[in-house]
């Protein structure tokens, strides 16, 4: 038989500007994928987390982002990982986030993030892919998404891919 | 050859009503490999419509990065093309190539700098089995090495045939060098109406 997958683990919905964690992460998958359909509380954030509550800089990414009329890439490091631009993460227009946490709960390797993001945006870009490396071989049992990101109404899906 | 096979499972599920999104293999490399190939597929995935690999892929190349090349049912033909939009953090670029022997995935992790780097990939490949159209490929590609080489890539691929899709081979056979130990490829079948 072939394993059925792709399973949803759980999902939020915003309703205050507070955190949203994701604790105590099964380690019985392979891959992570976050899913968020939503749109920021306020302008300028963009969409951030950290994993397992590590605050040092070990956070880095790499980007391409369009906006109809012009292309750009941009890469950076942080203490969070920046999913995307505070372009595309609008307070107008609601926006799709999904963040694919490739081998989270593997512990040879640092974690490699691969996100693609669209959102009719009035300003910035709205179209965006990425990938991003927590440097740091532990498995990832906790994301925690920034206080405040997330409008009311925002939903955020947690699923995991088993192999 | 060193894949450790964790499974090789026949689907039996039963069409409707059950799930859309199987596993139905994954090859973990646990010392450097020449190639790595998902096989029979006429029968591993014949209750799928399309298909799905995930991997988390590392040459043993120490140097920048590397290109791995996918072929598929061992044709070596001119019969493959690709475009790609690709970004490293300060240059977006896009290209294309045609009647090549291959389908070019290029810029896979190495162990240059630091050997915890590897890239994710996720590739779609659509309607593998129908024999009416050619087939369609799309990979999500990246990685952020510590050694600061880095990008982001988006690839779509055609094969020029209408062959159904049997076999799928990964390698590093360009630049001569291996998959690496760690390096991690999963096979997904999507149901389909």
């Amino acid at each position: 038989m072939a394993t059925p997958t792709y399973d949803l683990i759980t999902s939020h919905t915003v309703s205050s500007t507070a955190g949203i964690a994701f604790d105590n992460i099964s380690q019985d998958y392979r891959d992570l994928i976050i899913v968020v359909t939503g749109k920021g509380a306020f302008g300028g954030l963009g969409c951030q987390a950290r994993v397992n509550n590590d605050s040092a800089s070990n956070y880095f990414y790499v980007l391409v982002e369009a906006n109809g009329t012009q292309i750009y890439s941009g890469n950076g490091s942080s203490t969070r990982f920046l999913f995307s631009s505070s372009g595309a993460f609008d307070t107008g227009a609601n926006g799709i986030w999904i963040l694919q946490f490739m081998d989270y709960s593997a512990t040879d390797k640092h974690k490699t993030v691969l996100t693609r993001t669209n959102g009719d945006v009035t300003s910035g870009r709205g179209l965006d892919m990425g990938a991003h490396m927590w440097a740091n071989t532990s498995a990832i049992t906790k994301v925690d998404f920034y206080a405040g990101n997330f409008a009311t109404g925002t939903t955020i899906y947690l699923y995991g891919v088993a192999s | 050859m060193s894949l450790i096979l964790l499974g090789i499972l026949n689907s039996q599920a039963a069409a409707g009503g059950g799930a859309a999104y199987d596993l139905l293999e994954t090859q973990i490399v646990s010392t450097p490999a020449s190639s790595l190939t998902f096989s029979s597929l006429d029968t591993l995935a014949a209750d799928y419509k399309h298909l799905q690999v995930r991997a988390s892929i590392q040459s043993n190349r120490n140097s920048g990065d590397d290109p791995m090349i996918m072929t598929f049912n061992n044709d070596t033909s001119t019969s493959y093309a690709r475009h790609i939009l690709y970004g490293n953090g300060s240059n977006v670029q896009a290209s294309s190539q045609s009647s090549r022997t291959y389908i070019f995935v290029d810029g896979m992790a190495t162990t240059y700098g630091s050997s915890l780097a590897y890239s994710g990939l996720c590739l779609d490949i659509l309607d593998f089995q129908n024999t009416n159209k050619n087939t369609t490929t799309r990979i999500l590609t990246g990685f952020y090495g510590s050694s600061g080489n880095k990008h982001v890539m988006e690839h779509s691929g055609l094969y020029y045939k209408t062959d159904a899709i049997t076999s799928i081979k990964f390698d590093f056979s360009l630049s001569g060098s291996s998959i690496n130990g760690g390096s991690r490829f999963s096979l997904y079948g999507i149901k389909g109406a």
